[in-house]
This record gives structure tokens, C-alpha cells and sequence, in this order.
């Protein structure tokens, strides 16, 4: 019997050691987890597309940005990157002039980017640029966030028909791997 | 003793369920139109019954027509039709795509569909009133024009008109022939009907939307007007039973919306629009032509936005009626049922085209384009050449190259036509 007693409290005080050893390590490893993208390194790599010198293909290009520990400041810096245009000179951009960002989110796994009224004025028509402007958009979001699977366009805040009278841009688009050439262009810095 | 009592009275209720299975296999329908009752044999599918267009299209007195490339079903009564493709719930009432709660089902010949979606969706387009009786597979019609009489006492009831009771042997009832074979005669009549027989050119843009603007001001809704009305002329000259009909013919808007609608509405055969393409870098040029892009993308788009409604209802608590689920789902997917015969014409453009006009072949493809994704019919967009190219602009401006190109298209239409139908002429002799 006093065997079975004390047999039953080492059992306790066991499983309580084991779950704070877990816990400990857990919370610890935590804590490395998230220093390592947002803390320490000041800037980062992000992959963006721009469009290739034939309008056939779009083009990774990687960038280098100030890091952000904020996941929609870090979008909106990487779009704020796209429209800034590429840095190798075979590549073209694939934003309008004067184009901004207006607001970023994200819902479950769609990323809604709502853009100024540029992106539609001064948008310059025609089947490809249309199709490259959303699937920049759409591929340098996906691709430099896993999670998020589809993106919605927006400008001054609404859903658009369209950018430039072609493309159906009243829901979200899907990652589009078929327009992306597989060549890369590194980084002038 | 016992058992054989038991036994016996075990076989009769039996039967009684057998003779009472045996009586409910009918669906009686009564049509206070032409004043008849008509019994027809039904078949079950998850708790719901079924029965054959062709004894429906007989109950409802229209003409049905089977095309066997496009394995579509059209029940035609006047100007009002209905488009069933077999395996798909898609269905084409007039200009609208709905859904049916199950793909119509070709069962040893015949195809099937709900009884529900009859009661559902025929009073809209044939202009009547169906009501059905699941309990006791009754199925009544009756005009819309009907007035029910304000005095109710002299009114006799359906049963008074059509007594439905098993010993009355003088009862008006028709009783429809099955034959074993598909039903859907094809007759070289019927091969006419799906003959191409109407053309819609779109040139893009117009009015107030210059499309793409070029070097020297050369503006695409005025290259493309040119191009097509050319075009226009040279199928109408070549082409003499096909109708062709312009979206535009001169300078002025035309929303986006509205171009597939009229196409539909006119009941197009063949949907070409005309555009010329720009790029951000002025060194890009060249041929293309669009067609919609495969389904397993839009379909995806379309329910990842159904999913994300559903769940902000979840979390909103909005009343379920004010989103259109159906709307949202088929948005686009008209398309989807004439995808290959798209990618045909496509195909047979492009390469007509490039070989006739040494262009250079940026190859055919696909996107969500807004003047095809709701064609009811083979749908095209032509990028016929870059107006953000120097180059280019001067050429797609010059009245050679407009002419050249016009004419290649034409041919291309020509070809298309003459594949298409020589198609529909196998498949018919084979049948």
C-alpha cells in the first residue's frame, strides 16, 4: 500500500518536471524564432517581378529592404519596392507612374493592396501590360508570403472591374507560375 | 398451422408494398394547358426523381435538339430555350447560366434530369406555372395567363377535370413511347440548326476609352474600328448565309458588360474581339490571341471568394440572403462549356495570321478576360499588334496592314467554319 502511495505522487511530480522542461524549451525556443528575421538583420531579401524587355515573361528580381517586424508593413515596403521599378536595365517596370500604396491587409489567406487612382489612369492599355501588372502584384505577394494564396486588387479603397478594360479584376487572382521566366537577375547591391 | 398463417400474411403485405411500389414509379403530370394527363416513367438519384428531356420537351410541346460535338441539348418553344451539356449541372436558360442541383444524367441512352429543377426553372423560361407534388409525384402546368375565379364554390378541382382514380378507364391520358435508342433524331435539319450562322466582331474600346495610345497620337479604339468594320466586309462578302454583326460600328463606348450580353443575346455563333496590345517596354512586339483561362484557375478564384463570404457571414452574422451564392460561382464559368472549341479558333487564327503577315508568334493564351468570360458561344481576343512600339503603331496604323490583317482573320474564320461543321457532319453520319 505504501509503496502504491508514494509509487503515485513520483508519478505526479514526474509529468509536472517534464511539462515545465517542454514548456521551458518551448517558450525559449520562441524567443530565438523571432529574432532571427526581425531583429537582428537590418535589411532583407525580397524576391519582386518585373516584366521582361519582350512584355513575354515576368522576372524575379531579389531586393534587398530595411526589415520590418510587422508583417503588413513589410507588404506594404515590398509593393512600395515594386513601384519603385527594377535596377537591372533589361527589365521594365510593371506599376503606372505615380502610382501609391494606399492600404494593406490580409484576411485568412487572401492579401487585399489597395492602390491610388493611378494605377488605372495612367495604366498604359493593351492585354500584356494589363496581365503583368496584376500578376506582378499577385506573384511578388505570394511569393515572398507562403500563407497567403490569393490577392485581391483595390483602388481608392473599392473592388475595380478592371484596370485597363481586359482582365476581370473583381475577384482575387491565384499565383500565376506560367508567366514567370526561370532566369535570375541578382541584386546590384 | 402457425407459420403457414403468418407466412401467408407476410407474402401479401409484401405484395401489397410491391403493388404499391410498382403504382408510384410514374410521375403523373397534368397539363391544364392542352387539357390532357400524361403518365411518365421516373428514375430516383439521392432522394430525388428524375425524368427524360425528351419526355419533357413532349410534355412541355418543345423541340429538342441534340448537337453531338458540343454534347449539348437545347429545348427550344418560340423564341425561349434551354441548354442542357450532359454530365454538367450548367444549364443556359435564355441568356442566364443556373445551376442544377445535379449534372443531367445520360442513363442507357436518355438523358435525366431533377424534377425539381423543371418546377424550379421552367415557369421563367417557357412563361407557365409548374407546381410538384414529391408525396404523390404529381406535376401540374398551368398558363400564367390563368386568372383563378374570385368565387371559389363552382370551381372544379384538378381531380373533378382529371379523375385520377385506378378503376376510371375513359381518362384522357397519353401515354408517351419510349424507344431504346437515344432519343435526340439527328436529321440533317437539326445539323443546320448548329451550323455557324452568326458572327460577332467587337472592336475594343471606343467613345470616352481610347484603349492604347501610340506615338503621334495613333489611338487603338481607331485602329481596331477600322480593322474590324474590313473584316466585317470581307466575312460578309465571303460568308453569304452567316449574319455578321459589330458591337460598334463607329466612335462610342460600349461597356464591357454589354458586349457579351448582345452577343448572346443575338445568339452568336463565333465571338471575335479586336484589340491592339501595349507594353510598359516599348521594344515589345508582335501576334496574340486570348482565350479564357482553364476552369481549375477560375474556379478556384471564384470559390476562394465564396469561401471568404461564407466565412465573414460567420462572423458578421449578415442574413444568408443578400449574397448570391450561385451568381458568384458561375461568374465567368459560361465560358467554360465552348473552351475548346475557343482554343481552336484560337489556334487556327494565330498561326493563319503570322504565316500570312510574317509576324512575329507570341503563341495563343489564356486569361480572365471580360468580353469572353460570358459567351455563350467559341470566343477569341486578337492582340493584333503593339501600339506601344514605334514601330509598330505606324504599321498597324498604315491601311496595307489593316487590310492584310483583316483579310487573315477572315480566312482564318473561313477555315474554322468549314473544320467545325465538316465535324458536326461526321459526328451526324456516325450516329
Amino acid at each position: 500500500m505504501k509503496i502504491k502511495k508514494y509509487g503515485f505522487f513520483i508519478i505526479i511530480i514526474s509529468v509536472l518536471i517534464l511539462i515545465g522542461t517542454v514548456l521551458f524549451f518551448l517558450t525559449k525556443e520562441e524567443k530565438i524564432k523571432l529574432k532571427i528575421p526581425f531583429i537582428t538583420p537590418k535589411e532583407i531579401v525580397v524576391e519582386l517581378y518585373f516584366s521582361s524587355k519582350d512584355a513575354m515573361y515576368l522576372v524575379k528580381e531579389e531586393h534587398r529592404i530595411p526589415a520590418s517586424d510587422n508583417n503588413l508593413e513589410h507588404a506594404k515596403e515590398i509593393i512600395n519596392e515594386l513601384i519603385q521599378g527594377p535596377e537591372s536595365k533589361d527589365l521594365f517596370p510593371t506599376i503606372p507612374e505615380g502610382t501609391q500604396i494606399r492600404e494593406l491587409y490580409f484576411h485568412k489567406n487572401t492579401a487585399y493592396v489597395d492602390f491610388s487612382s493611378e494605377l488605372v489612369k495612367n495604366h498604359p492599355g493593351g492585354s500584356s501590360a494589363e496581365i503583368h501588372t496584376i500578376f506582378s502584384i499577385v506573384n511578388t505577394l505570394t511569393s515572398n508570403f507562403p500563407k497567403i494564396k490569393y490577392v485581391q486588387i483595390l483602388v481608392e479603397g473599392r473592388e475595380i472591374d478592371t484596370i485597363g478594360g481586359h482582365i476581370d479584376t473583381t475577384l482575387p487572382f491565384k499565383q500565376n507560375l506560367s508567366l514567370i521566366q526561370q532566369k535570375r537577375v541578382e541584386s546590384r547591391e | 398451422m402457425r407459420v403457414l398463417i403468418s407466412s401467408i400474411l407476410i407474402l401479401s403485405l409484401l405484395s401489397i408494398f410491391y403493388l404499391e411500389a410498382n403504382a408510384n414509379s410514374v410521375i403523373t403530370v397534368i397539363d391544364n394547358i392542352h387539357h390532357r394527363r400524361i403518365s411518365l416513367e421516373y428514375i430516383t438519384k439521392d432522394g430525388e426523381e428524375l425524368l427524360s428531356l425528351s419526355d419533357i420537351a413532349k410534355v412541355f410541346k418543345a423541340v429538342s435538339q441534340w448537337n453531338p460535338i458540343t454534347k449539348k441539348i437545347v429545348l427550344t418553344k418560340g423564341k425561349d430555350f434551354i441548354t442542357f451539356n450532359i454530365g454538367s449541372a450548367l444549364v443556359q436558360v435564355n441568356n442566364q447560366t443556373v445551376l442544377m442541383d445535379m449534372p443531367a444524367e445520360l442513363v442507357t441512352g436518355r438523358v435525366f434530369i431533377p424534377v425539381k429543377f423543371v418546377k424550379d426553372k421552367f415557369p421563367q423560361a417557357f412563361n407557365v406555372i409548374v407546381s410538384w407534388d414529391k408525396i404523390n409525384k404529381k406535376l401540374t402546368i398551368d398558363n400564367k395567363e390563368f386568372n383563378p375565379p374570385v368565387s371559389l364554390t363552382n370551381t372544379p378541382t384538378v381531380e373533378e377535370y382529371f379523375p385520377l382514380s385506378s378503376t376510371g378507364t375513359e381518362e384522357p391520358e397519353e401515354k408517351l413511347q419510349h424507344g431504346t435508342k437515344t432519343p435526340f433524331i439527328i436529321s440533317g435539319t437539326i445539323t443546320e440548326k448548329f451550323k455557324i450562322k452568326t458572327i460577332i466582331i467587337d472592336p475594343g474600346h471606343g467613345g470616352k476609352d481610347p484603349g492604347a495610345v501610340g506615338k503621334h497620337g495613333i489611338l487603338e479604339k481607331d485602329v481596331v474600328l477600322a480593322m474590324a468594320k474590313r473584316l466585317a466586309q470581307l466575312l460578309i462578302n465571303r460568308l453569304k448565309d452567316v449574319k455578321i454583326l459589330l458591337t460598334r460600328d463607329s466612335d462610342y463606348f460600349v461597356p464591357l458588360r454589354e458586349r457579351t450580353g448582345f452577343a448572346n443575346y443575338k445568339k452568336g455563333d463565333l465571338f471575335i474581339s479586336i484589340h491592339a496590345n501595349a507594353a510598359f517596354s516599348s521594344y515589345a512586339s508582335g501576334f496574340e490571341v486570348y482565350y479564357l483561362s482553364p476552369e481549375s484557375d477560375e474556379k478556384a478564384r471564384a470559390l476562394a471568394a465564396v469561401e471568404n463570404k461564407v466565412l465573414d457571414l460567420e462572423e458578421e452574422k449578415i442574413p444568408s440572403k443578400e449574397i448570391d451564392y450561385t451568381q458568384l460561382i458561375l461568374g465567368g464559368l459560361a465560358q467554360q462549356e465552348f473552351i475548346d472549341e475557343s482554343i481552336e479558333l484560337a489556334g487556327i487564327i494565330q498561326n493563319t495570321v503570322c504565316e500570312r503577315l510574317q509576324l512575329e508568334d507570341r503563341g495563343i493564351k489564356s486569361a480572365f478576360f471580360w468580353v469572353i468570360k460570358d459567351a455563350m458561344m467559341p470566343a477569341v481576343l486578337i492582340e493584333t499588334g503593339f501600339i506601344s512600339n514605334p514601330y509598330e503603331a505606324e504599321k498597324l496604323n498604315s491601311e496595307d496592314f489593316k487590310d492584310k490583317m483583316a483579310q487573315a482573320i477572315c480566312e482564318a474564320i473561313v477555315e474554322y467554319k468549314s473544320l467545325y461543321e465538316q465535324k458536326l457532319e461526321v459526328n451526324n453520319n456516325e450516329d
